[in-house]
C-alpha cells in the first residue's frame, strides 16, 4: 500500500480517484464500474490475507463493494480513500469470522456457496520462483506454510497489525488510522505479534 | 551496544527507522558478536517470508460484471440473512426457560415466605432476651416409667419462628387448629399475643403482594415447652416438624438436609430420666405404629437450648 499523501487540492487521494467518488455518489454505476476494476484486486487481498483461505472471498468481496456503494457519501475525504476502503473490509472480513462461528451459523442464512470452479481469482505464491533449486523451494514452502500456521491461529488484535504492517506494508499511521487506535499501541502488538513468530516459527 | 540492547533495535532497524549514532553501534555489534547477528538474519528472513505471504493474482472481469448487475438490478442487500425463525424459536425457548426460573425462584420464595409473612415483634426492650424463668423439666413432666417421653428439637427455629410458622400454616391450612391450640394456646405461647396487619409497601396491593403479619409477643417465649399431646397431635406435629426441619435447616445449613434431634436434649433427657424410653419425634427411629393410645409427654426444645441437667440420682 502507498504512503497516502495530500496533495495541493487537499486531497489523500489522486484527482482521477477523487473524480471516481464524486460519481458514484451519485450513483453513477459507470463510474463504480471503474472503481471496481481499480479496487478489486486490493480488497481481494486484505479479504484473502485477512481471512487466511479463499473461501468466500468473492462473497465478501462483493459485500464489501456494496457496502462502498451504499456507503460512499460516508467518505469525509479525511483519510485516503484506500485507508477507508480497507476499514471497511476489514469490518466485513470480522463480521464474516463471527457469522462463521458456531452461534452466527445457527443464526444466519448463509448464502449457497459456490464451488472452486466458481472462483474469480487465483492466487500467486511469491516465493514459488524465488528458490534456485527444488530443496530450497521445498524449505521455502515449510516455513512459509509453518508462519501462515502461526500468523492464521494468533490473536485477532495481533494479527491484523502483522499482515497489515508485513503483508500489505503500510505505515504505522495508516494501521492507526485503520484500526482507530494510537500508533504506540500499534507498535506494542506488532512487537508482541513479531515475537510470537520468532518463538514459534522454526527457521 | 549489548546484546539486550541489540535485540531490541532488530526490529527498528528492519523497519528502517534506526538511524545515526544508534545505527552505527547496532551494524558494530552485528560485526563483532556471531550469535546476534544470527538473531538478526533470522529476523531479516521471517520478515521477508512474510513480506511474500500468497497474494491474489487476477480477479476476473466476471467479478465485475456480476456485481454491477446487482446493483442495476436493486439487489443491494446482503446475501447474508438472519434466520428469523430460528431467531424467534430460540427466543421462545430463552422466554419459557427464564419464565421457568423466575416461577420456580418465585414459588420457592413464596414457601419460604409463607412462613416469614408472620413477622415477629417484641415491646420495646424486651426482644433478644432469652433464657428467663425456665421451668425445670422434673417440675413438668410427670413421668411413668413404663411409657417413654417424646422429644422434639428444633436448633434452627427460634421459639418465635416456630409460632409464626405454625400461625402461618394454620392460616394455608396445613396446620390443625387443634394442634395450634395443644402446642401453642395451651403451652402459653400465645398468651398476650397480639396481631395486626401491614402492607410491606406501598406498591404492594398494585404489585399483589400479599400484606404481612406482624405479631406482637408481650415477652420473649421460653426455649422450650413440655406438654402432653395426643396420637394424632404427635403425628401431626411430626409431619410438621419435618417441614419445618427442611425448611429453616436448608436455609441455615444448606448442605446438611437430614433432620436431626438436638444430641444435647437427648442426653439430658436419658440422663434425668435413665429407665425412661425417649423417642426423637423428629428422628428416623419414630414409628408411628408404636404409638401408644392416650396423652403422652411431649419436651420441645428451639434455638440454641441449653438444658438444665440435674445432678444423676
Amino acid at each position: 500500500m502507498e504512503l497516502a499523501v495530500v496533495d495541493k487540492t487537499g486531497s489523500f487521494n489522486p484527482p482521477d480517484v477523487d473524480e471516481i467518488l464524486a460519481r458514484c455518489s451519485t450513483g453513477d454505476l459507470d463510474a463504480f464500474d471503474t472503481l471496481i476494476n481499480r479496487y478489486q484486486r486490493f480488497v481481494f487481498n486484505i479479504i484473502y490475507q485477512h481471512l487466511g483461505s479463499s473461501d468466500d472471498v468473492d462473497d465478501i468481496a462483493q459485500e464489501v463493494f456494496l457496502r462502498v456503494f451504499k456507503f460512499i457519501n460516508h467518505y469525509r475525504g479525511q483519510a485516503s480513500f484506500e485507508t477507508w476502503l480497507y476499514k471497511v473490509a476489514l469490518n466485513y472480513v470480522r463480521t464474516h469470522q463471527r457469522r462463521k462461528s458456531v452461534i452466527g451459523r445457527f443464526f444466519m442464512d448463509t448464502p449457497e456457496h459456490e464451488d472452486e470452479t466458481g472462483k474469480t481469482f487465483d492466487t500467486i505464491g511469491r516465493l514459488a520462483d524465488t528458490a534456485e533449486d527444488p530443496a530450497t523451494s521445498l524449505e521455502h514452502g515449510r516455513i512459509a506454510e509453518e508462519i501462515m500456521e502461526v500468523v492464521r491461529k494468533m490473536p485477532q488484535m495481533y494479527r491484523e497489525v502483522l499482515i497489515m504492517r508485513e503483508v500489505s506494508e503500510m505505515s504505522y499511521e495508516e494501521i492507526a488510522e485503520v484500526l482507530g487506535s494510537s500508533q504506540g499501541t500499534i507498535k506494542s502488538r506488532l512487537n508482541r505479534a513479531r515475537e510470537i513468530v520468532r518463538r514459534k516459527v522454526r527457521i | 551496544m549489548d546484546c539486550r540492547e541489540f535485540k531490541r533495535f532488530i526490529w527498528e532497524e528492519l523497519d528502517g527507522v534506526l538511524g545515526g549514532a544508534r545505527l552505527e553501534k547496532f551494524n558494530e555489534h552485528r560485526r563483532s558478536c556471531p550469535a546476534c547477528e544470527r538473531e538478526y538474519f533470522k529476523q531479516r528472513r521471517l520478515m521477508l517470508y512474510m513480506k511474500a505471504f500468497p497474494t491474489v493474482g487476477n480477479v476476473s472481469d466476471n467479478f465485475r460484471r456480476e456485481l454491477v448487475t446487482r446493483v442495476r438490478n436493486g439487489d443491494l442487500r446482503s446475501h447474508y440473512r438472519l434466520n428469523y425463525a430460528r431467531i424467534s424459536a430460540t427466543m421462545v425457548l430463552f422466554a419459557v426457560v427464564l419464565t421457568g426460573v423466575l416461577f420456580a425462584v418465585n414459588s420457592y420464595r413464596e414457601y419460604m415466605v409463607g412462613a416469614t409473612i408472620f413477622i415477629a415483634r417484641y415491646p420495646e426492650g424486651t426482644e433478644a432476651v432469652k433464657g428467663v424463668n425456665l421451668p425445670s423439666l422434673e417440675y413438668e413432666l410427670q413421668l411413668r416409667a413404663d411409657a417413654p417421653v417424646y422429644a422434639l428439637s428444633l436448633p434452627n427455629l427460634r421459639t418465635e419462628d416456630f409460632v409464626l410458622k405454625l400461625l402461618a400454616n394454620y392460616e394455608n391450612g396445613e396446620a390443625s387448629e387443634r394442634l395450634l391450640s395443644v402446642l401453642a394456646e395451651k403451652t402459653g405461647l400465645l398468651n398476650g399475643v397480639s396481631m395486626h396487619l401491614q402492607q410491606p409497601s406501598a406498591i404492594a396491593p398494585i404489585i399483589g403482594q400479599p400484606a404481612q403479619t406482624v405479631v406482637m409477643f408481650p415477652k420473649p417465649l421460653p426455649n422450650f415447652i413440655v406438654v402432653y399431646v395426643e396420637r394424632e397431635d404427635l403425628i401431626e406435629l411430626r409431619k410438621f416438624a419435618l417441614d419445618v426441619i427442611n425448611t429453616y435447616g436448608k436455609v441455615a445449613t444448606p448442605f446438611i438436609s437430614v433432620p436431626q434431634a438436638s444430641p444435647r436434649l437427648m442426653d439430658a433427657l436419658r440422663q434425668q430420666y435413665p429407665l425412661v424410653d425417649v423417642v426423637d419425634v423428629g428422628g428416623g427411629s419414630f414409628n408411628v405404629n408404636a404409638l401408644p393410645g392416650g396423652e403422652m409427654p411431649l419436651v420441645m426444645t428451639f434455638g440454641q437450648f441449653q438444658p438444665p441437667i440435674p445432678p444423676a440420682s
